[in-house]
């Protein structure tokens, strides 16, 4: 069980790090492109095509298992004072099977997608050349399997206290 | 009979939501199933595996991290806390004063931030532990700032205006003009809002004289790195050195070599706004995935047309029409991410406007506002789910609710000022496409 | 025949010409079958033009106006009409050759079989033309000039001439002649009025530099299209085939004008460049062409077909009803529909 934990957590931690790799990219590479622009009339016409493909695709999906670990899933808590806490934590484990269900369900259908992609080698047309872009559409099933896995752990976790514990340290730090 | 379908999906839709369950992952339930019932297993396979990479794979979608970036370096290296201080030393003195600074910081900070999102999460950091220590009651201050960073949405730049303009095929840059003064006047009415309560009701907010307000001088000069932002990123803006999309990643840069070159950029300055950044991205992207699931959801079970031919087929006045529009956008802000509510519903009432005679430019400012209302209106607000990420130590996401409505109130009043005026909000761009 | 609802989006929003062609295209299925075959229009909230063949392969829609252009990668060959783009002069003219060029390419068919779709015509855009910021009359004037491209054949135009092509979403057209990060762009004129560049460009120069016209605007799915009876296949293309045609008039003819009157108004100068220009323009276009022509079987086989309609239109003129007769004569009435596209 331990080594599950760890395993787990270990990965979401990671892929979300590469989303912020993404974001630090991101924001060198555009600045880069309107520096050399003004500066040196250059282009370099693939930006938009980049961010939008990879590291926008990074940023929205690879953090979606550390996100489920540390519960910040955006829900409204608009009941939660009307409902008894035994009620809740059943609830708790309900959501959390229903989140393993339909994270399992969007990384079958888009590593599927993805297949598909590859196969047909899809790229986009710019100015001079074609950049092929079908690497990036496997982030998708990536991110969405990590929040499976979260999704999963997270109902363990919550029929099992001890396990929560092991849970905590391995997410660990701010968690504010 | 599809069309019941829709609107049980609604129904379902909103008892998952008070059940808990997260709302992208309720959205996207909804959406399967209703698809499912309707056309099939392939087609709702199809949404789930086509939609997700489609959302988020767009350059105009980066301005998200990128001004989200830029909100959480500002912050955590003190630079908005400067804002927040400069309009401390100015209005602090006033009743409310810690609420009415943070309603003017927001409104500053509208002019580098391109979402509301990005705005509540800046200001919610500073200001709300401030007000909250100074005797504030949480909820209030909590809503104060959910309902202060929509004014980020109206006060250009704005991502909700430049994909309206896109929309209905008007200029941006008039729809932008036309935003700046019902910016100004959200923030003035928020600042009534909040003189009421504190003359009222002290309990809630406390009176003057709770805070010392910092020496006027010293905090200019604080403020002089986040002036500079500003000049940089609208000066870039419109002398054509980047474009709005482009602008959120300049902003962010400029503010990392900023703090950089004051020394305030540690490591764990980079880790902290990197995490949040990422975070708040993914949880956002995931829910606009959701609603655009949900949008086409509608579009097919035929509660979309059923609203229009209802609205274009009764002869009714225009104000009635209007008025009729006007109520769906708030109903629809209630549940919907706005990005959603716009698809669904501009392709069914710019007709309805254009035929009227009305200004495109007008209404594209309106349907900002209202959406912006819903914002901020339970179930679904998502300017209020960013507040309860930045200050759950303090409040729970029905308290920014509870916090939120005097200001709903005051959104009301505006939206009928729109109405009402709308020279309020076509002056700008008359006299500048007048001078040309 | 067994009464069956078809679900169909142009993908585009109220004001688009795919829009203008799917409401007749509506129209002309009930008339056709006499009710008993009828379309649902789904809106571009549901389906965009970018996500047509996801909701065409996953049945959301059974028919979608698709553009090959955006998927280079699975139409390869049947984009090589669009590689010949700078030789487009006649709207009409370029939409029945890309038609009658399709239905009778072999490995175009293969590329719509292998997504599971089926063609059933095009349409085709105005001849483009230059809009920028700065005048441009003579080829001197386009030196140095940042001009978005829409594509491979424009931006080979722009370098010949000097200029710098630039890659840039069409939505952000506004935004970059609005600050300068572009001079102009190589667009229809009815982007004056689709993207309010009548707001910020300044100039208009009558060059034409081709059309947009590989389009496929009644793309049906393949087991729809193969679940019909022959005689419901042959309902669906008689309606498609009166209703192509009317893309073109939209795209080609009533939205350009109305985006002229409005370039009018706003006191846009219309430039008409010099004649060393247009006849450098027109060489380039054609030994462009050539060198496509050379490199490629199939771009001999779309010229070949330019050259066939542009004879009949200037014959025929612009009616959108006399071209869809003569394109069921010249073009349809040789496909066997026991075997087409399955
Ligand atoms: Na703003
Ligand atoms: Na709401």
């Amino acid at each position: 069980m331990h080594m599950i934990i760890r395993f787990s957590a270990g990965l979401c931690r990671l892929l979300s790090f590469i989303g912020g790799a993404a974001v630090v990219l991101m924001m060198l590479h555009v600045t880069l492109d309107v520096v050399l622009l003004n500066l040196f009339r250059v282009s370099m016409n693939t930006t938009p095509e980049i961010v939008a493909r990879y590291y926008m695709v990074a940023v929205a999906f690879l953090p979606l298992g550390w996100l489920t670990l540390r519960n910040q899933m955006i829900s409204v808590e608009l009941l939660d004072f009307v409902l008894p806490k035994r009620l809740r934590e059943n609830l708790d484990v309900l959501i959390a099977l229903t989140g393993t269900l339909i994270y399992g369900m969007l990384t079958y259908a888009t590593w599927f997608k993805a297949l598909r992609e590859m196969r047909s080698g899809s790229f986009v047309e710019l100015v001079r050349f074609q950049m092929p872009v079908w690497h990036s559409h496997f982030l998708v099933p990536i991110g969405f399997g990590a929040a499976t896995l979260a999704c999963a752990l997270m109902t363990i976790v919550l029929l099992s206290p001890r396990s929560r514990e092991l849970l905590a340290s391995h997410i660990g730090e701010d968690t504010e | 009979m599809s069309v019941e379908i829709g609107l049980w999906g609604v129904a379902i839709l909103m008892g998952l939501l008070a059940l808990r369950l997260p709302v992208a992952l309720a959205l996207i339930l909804v959406s399967f199933g209703g698809i499912w019932a309707m056309l099939g297993w392939n087609p709702a396979m199809g949404i789930l595996a086509n939609t997700p990479y489609s959302f988020a794979a767009r350059w105009t979608m980066s301005a998200v991290p990128m001004f989200l970036l830029m909100g959480f370096v500002a912050y955590h290296t003190g630079l908005t806390g400067g804002l927040f201080d400069a309009a401390k030393a100015l209005l602090a003195r006033l009743p409310g004063g810690l609420a009415i600074s943070s309603i003017f910081a927001c409104s500053a900070f509208a002019a580098v931030s391109g979402s509301s999102l990005a705005n509540s999460a800046a200001m919610g950091r500073i200001a709300i532990p401030e007000m909250v220590k100074a005797g504030y009651r949480p909820s209030i201050a909590a809503g104060c700032i959910a309902a202060g960073g929509t004014i980020g949405a109206l006060i250009p730049p704005s991502i909700l205006m430049i994909i309206y303009g896109v929309i209905a095929e008007t200029s941006i840059v008039q729809v932008f003009l036309g935003g700046i003064s019902i910016g100004l006047i959200t923030a003035l009415s928020y600042c009534i809002v909040v003189l009421c309560i504190a003359w009222f009701r002290p309990d809630i907010i406390p009176p003057t004289g709770a805070v010392e307000p910092p020496d006027l001088w010293q905090s200019l000069r604080q403020v002089l790195p986040i002036v500079l932002l500003i000049i940089l990123v609208f000066g870039g803006l419109f002398s054509g050195m980047f474009t709005a999309t482009q602008a959120g990643a300049v902003g962010a840069f400029g503010t990392v070599a900023l703090a950089a070159a004051m020394g305030r950029l540690t490591r764990d300055v980079i880790r902290r706004s990197l995490n949040e950044t990422v975070i708040t991205t993914s949880s956002l992207l995931i829910i606009g995935i959701g609603a655009t699931m949900f949008t086409r959801f509608l579009g097919i079970s035929g509660v979309s047309n059923l609203i229009a031919s209802f609205v274009s087929d009764s002869g009714m006045s225009m104000m009635l029409v209007l008025l009729i529009i006007i109520c769906i956008y708030l109903l629809l802000g209630t549940f919907m991410e706005p990005f959603g509510a716009m698809l669904v519903t501009l392709p069914i009432f710019l007709p309805l406007i254009d035929a009227q005679g009305l200004s495109l430019v007008w209404f594209g400012v309106l349907v900002v506002k209202l959406l912006e209302v819903g914002m901020i209106t339970p179930p679904v607000g998502m300017n209020v789910f960013v507040i309860k990420n930045v200050a759950s130590r303090y409040v729970m996401v029905t308290d920014v609710f509870r916090g939120v409505l005097p200001f709903i109130l005051a959104d009301l009043v505006v939206v009928a000022l729109i109405v009402a005026v709308p020279s309020l909000v076509l002056f700008l761009p008359e006299l500048v496409s007048g001078a040309r | 025949a067994m009464s069956q609802n078809l679900r169909g989006a142009g993908g585009a929003s109220q004001a688009h010409p795919s829009t203008y062609m799917y409401e007749r295209f509506a129209t002309y299925l009930e008339e056709e079958s006499g009710g008993s075959m009828s379309l649902s229009l789904i809106g571009p909230e549901v389906v965009t033009l970018t996500q047509v063949p996801d909701a065409l392969q996953s049945e959301l829609i059974n028919i979608g106006n698709l553009l090959p252009l955006f998927f280079a990668s699975d139409f390869p060959r049947t984009n090589v009409a669009g590689d010949m783009a700078l030789i487009g002069r006649l709207s009409h003219a370029m939409a029945l050759a890309m038609t009658e060029f399709v239905v009778n390419c072999e490995p175009c068919q293969e590329e719509f079989s292998n997504k599971g779709m089926v063609f059933l015509g095009a349409g085709a855009s105005d001849p483009y033309v230059l809009i920028t910021t700065t005048p441009v009359r003579t080829a001197e004037d386009l030196q140095g000039l940042r001009l978005r491209s829409g594509g491979a054949p424009f931006s080979r135009w722009a370098e010949n001439f000097g200029a710098t092509p630039v890659n840039m979403p069409v939505g952000e057209q506004f935004e970059g002649l609005n600050q300068g990060t572009i001079d102009g762009t190589m667009s229809s004129i009815v982007d004056m009025l689709s993207f309010r560049l009548v707001d910020v460009a300044r100039y208009v120069t009558d060059v034409p530099l081709g059309t947009y016209h590989v389009t496929s605007n009644f793309t049906v799915n393949q087991s729809t299209w193969g679940g019909m009876s022959e005689d419901d296949r042959a309902t669906l293309l008689r309606a498609a085939n009166r209703a192509n045609p009317t893309l073109t008039d939209r795209w080609g003819f009533q939205l350009p004008e109305a985006a002229r009157n409005a370039v009018a108004e706003a006191g846009i100068e219309v430039i008409t460049p010099d004649e060393a220009l247009l006849e450098a323009s027109n060489a380039f276009a054609a030994s462009d062409a050539e060198s496509r022509i050379s490199a490629d079987e199939l771009a001999g086989d779309f010229a070949a077909m330019v050259e066939k309609w542009t004879t009949i239109v200037e014959e025929l003129g612009d009616d959108p009803v006399a071209l869809s007769e003569r394109a069921m004569e010249e073009i349809w009435a040789n496909v066997d529909l026991s075997t087409y596209g399955i």
